[in-house]
């Protein structure tokens, strides 16, 4: 029996198909910005595509997926740890517009922690980065840097652009100011793991993408960090779980 | 008919407050009035017959009334930054502009600090006391981080000191006989209000009304209706319904909003109740000892703030314990980090809410209740 999970997050939306606990499809696009209407279309393909197969929403714009029931992308995303890394109790889960931890057992949320008020902690901090460097974020490599070269002195997100526009003028590489503002996201969610006892961290989220970012997370936090296996597609494939429940 | 503590509660609040609205029309007090942080050994100061005002209580009196905002504003508009203390810009704005809900505070004639607090106290202090030109004294606790007969000996000294200053203040001399009565009546006020706080874990108690009336413990621990005023409330409320127990138990880690009508979040937590608040046990104080200054010592060295790390960790778990919630709300404030950062390792699932126990315009409820359903959510 299929089950269908739906991730609607501020940047990125991302779906999983599940047979049983095999996953039969990933996928993922842009968040569209009339979303209601979107995602009815969207869950009546699915639909059609798995006849029968329950879905579960959850993210930013969970409310807007039409059918199915929606919760919670933090429970979401216990409940994709306790399939893909069911070592791990501790995640780190960097988004477009927030960075969390939580703290999970067995697929189970049991504490969580939420920073979604400061951009310098987030991703959307690099995709503004991007424009003002005129590059992708695909594109963004940190090889086998463990630290950068420069550092931005601002905590705020808003003044680091200035910052950032400054380095542009002083001819800084691209590369290295794009790892200075990595430094700095993860250095800000630095705070939000001091809530949290841990001594590995799950990394999960958007900015996994990034070509390089666990050892340099690693860096920051002075823990083991591991990207796991689908880690942008967690909370999706934890939605499909409680579905499939 | 039965002796209601609410007559007793509305006599002390107006006795507290029967001179504000006189002294914002220039009225001097009869008595020297010293201004104290709400830690401050006031059994010394009752007995000298020295007039105490709690800025930081008149603040949420402020804040509770409603005025709280142009308040801020004047303040800010003044020389204190919005990101400093809220009670302190909240309390600035009303000497500055002199309006109160009940009017202003008498003018001091000492100021006096304690570091078993928050530590940004004896600043808000120092900058009171270049306003009025007054003497500030700033009282040192050690608290846990000095060993005991040091630091027994070297409170004992300030505490001595206090009170040779404050008897060539008020003209009058300490009788210890008066002195130990005063100290008596803070244990038995501390006493009766645990009767009253443990009510909120079984009984149908709104937290409300235990947020509201600690106000008496803080401002008048040592005196005796105090104790009257809790044990009737005990009496009282300890007849009231068991409470639903279908509800979530939850505990609230962080001082009450003082703007809000209930002085906490009612409109995000559907399915829940309070059953127990750090806040409503800061001021049991622990007066241990065989003489009154080994008591005062012991009361005023070991405050919660004054404890190390580990040992808050070790009372607020067994609080929260005792309280049988499952889940906690933290408070993070934007002007007062004390409670946030004592908060570590609660051990139970918890929603942090960005607010200020003062400035209203801080909270964000659609934000706030985003969190209480991922936290209703994680309790399932």
């Amino acid at each position: 029996m299929s089950s269908i999970g739906i991730d609607i997050g501020s940047t990125y939306t991302k779906y999983c198909v599940l047979d049983g606990s095999s996953i039969v499809t990933l996928d993922s696009e842009k968040t569209p910005i009339r979303q209601k209407e979107f995602f009815e279309k969207k869950t009546a393909e699915l639909n059609q595509l798995y006849p029968g197969a329950p879905v579960v929403s959850c993210g930013y714009g969970k409310n807007n997926a039409g059918s199915g029931k929606t919760v919670s992308e933090l429970v979401a995303l216990a409940a994709g740890t306790g399939m893909i890394a069911p070592d791990y109790n501790v995640v780190l889960d960097i988004g477009g517009q927030d960075t969390k931890i939580i703290v999970c057992e067995n697929g189970k949320l049991k504490e969580f922690f939420v920073n979604d008020k400061c951009a310098a902690g987030c991703g959307m901090f690099v995709a503004n980065t991007t424009n003002l460097l005129q590059t992708k974020f695909c594109d963004i490599s940190l090889g086998d840097a463990e630290q950068p070269s420069i550092k931005l002195s601002s905590t705020c997100a808003v003044f680091a652009q200035s910052e950032i526009t400054e380095l542009i003028a002083d001819n800084a590489q691209p590369e290295e100011i794009m790892r200075a503002v990595i430094w700095q996201v993860l250095v800000q969610s630095k705070a939000l793991l001091g809530k949290v006892r841990c001594d590995k961290i799950l990394f999960t989220g958007g900015l996994t993408q990034i070509n390089g970012i666990e050892r340099y997370a690693a860096s920051v936090f002075g823990l083991p960090v591991t990207v796991p296996e689908h880690s942008n597609y967690l909370s999706a494939i934890g939605a499909a779980i409680i579905a499939s429940n | 008919m039965p002796d209601s503590y609410l007559v007793h509660v509305a006599g002390a609040m107006r006795s507290y407050y029967k001179d504000f609205s006189k002294y914002a029309k220039g009225r001097e007090p009869s008595q020297k009035v010293a201004w104290v942080t709400s830690f401050t050994p006031i059994e010394i100061l009752d007995a000298l017959d020295i007039e105490y005002i709690y800025p930081e209580s008149y603040a949420a009196v402020i804040a509770a009334s409603g005025l709280e905002q142009p308040l801020l504003e004047e303040s800010t508009r003044q020389f204190l930054s919005c990101d400093c203390c809220s009670y302190s810009c909240c309390f600035e704005g009303c000497v500055e502009t002199g309006k109160g809900p009940r009017g202003v505070p008498p003018r001091p004639d000492v100021l006096i600090a304690t570091n078993n607090q928050c530590n940004t106290l004896p600043g808000w202090w120092n900058i009171l006391a270049k306003r009025y030109n007054v003497p500030l004294i700033v009282l040192d606790y050690p608290g846990e981080f000095t060993e005991d007969p040091i630091a027994r000996a070297y409170v004992l000294k300030q505490h001595k000191d206090f009170v040779a200053r404050m008897e060539e203040l008020s003209g009058n001399k300490l009788d210890e006989n008066e002195l130990t009565k005063r100290v008596e009546n803070s244990i038995n006020s501390v006493a009766a209000w645990k009767r009253v706080a443990a009510c909120l874990k079984e009984r149908e108690v709104p937290p409300t009304l235990l947020f509201d009336n600690i106000n008496f413990l803080i401002t008048a621990r040592c005196k005796e209706e105090t104790a009257l005023i809790y044990n009737l409330m005990a009496d009282e409320i300890e007849t009231y319904p068991e409470c639903d127990k279908s509800l979530t138990p939850l505990f609230w880690i962080g001082y009450p909003l003082w703007y809000h009508k209930d002085r906490y979040l009612t409109e995000v937590m559907d399915g829940f109740r309070v059953c127990g608040s750090n806040y409503i046990t800061w001021w049991n104080l622990d007066y241990e000892g065989d003489t009154v200054w080994d008591k005062l010592f012991s009361a005023y060295n070991n405050t919660f703030l004054n404890l190390s790390q580990k040992t808050k960790t070790e009372r607020l778990s067994a609080l929260i314990a005792a309280s049988g919630a499952k889940c906690a709300v933290t408070c993070r404030n934007k002007s007062c980090k004390c409670d946030y950062v004592s908060a570590k390792n609660v051990g139970i699932p918890q929603a942090e809410l960005e607010v200020d126990m003062i400035d209203r315009e801080y909270m964000d409820v659609e934000r706030a209740g985003k969190l209480m359903a991922i936290l209703k959510e994680t309790i399932g």
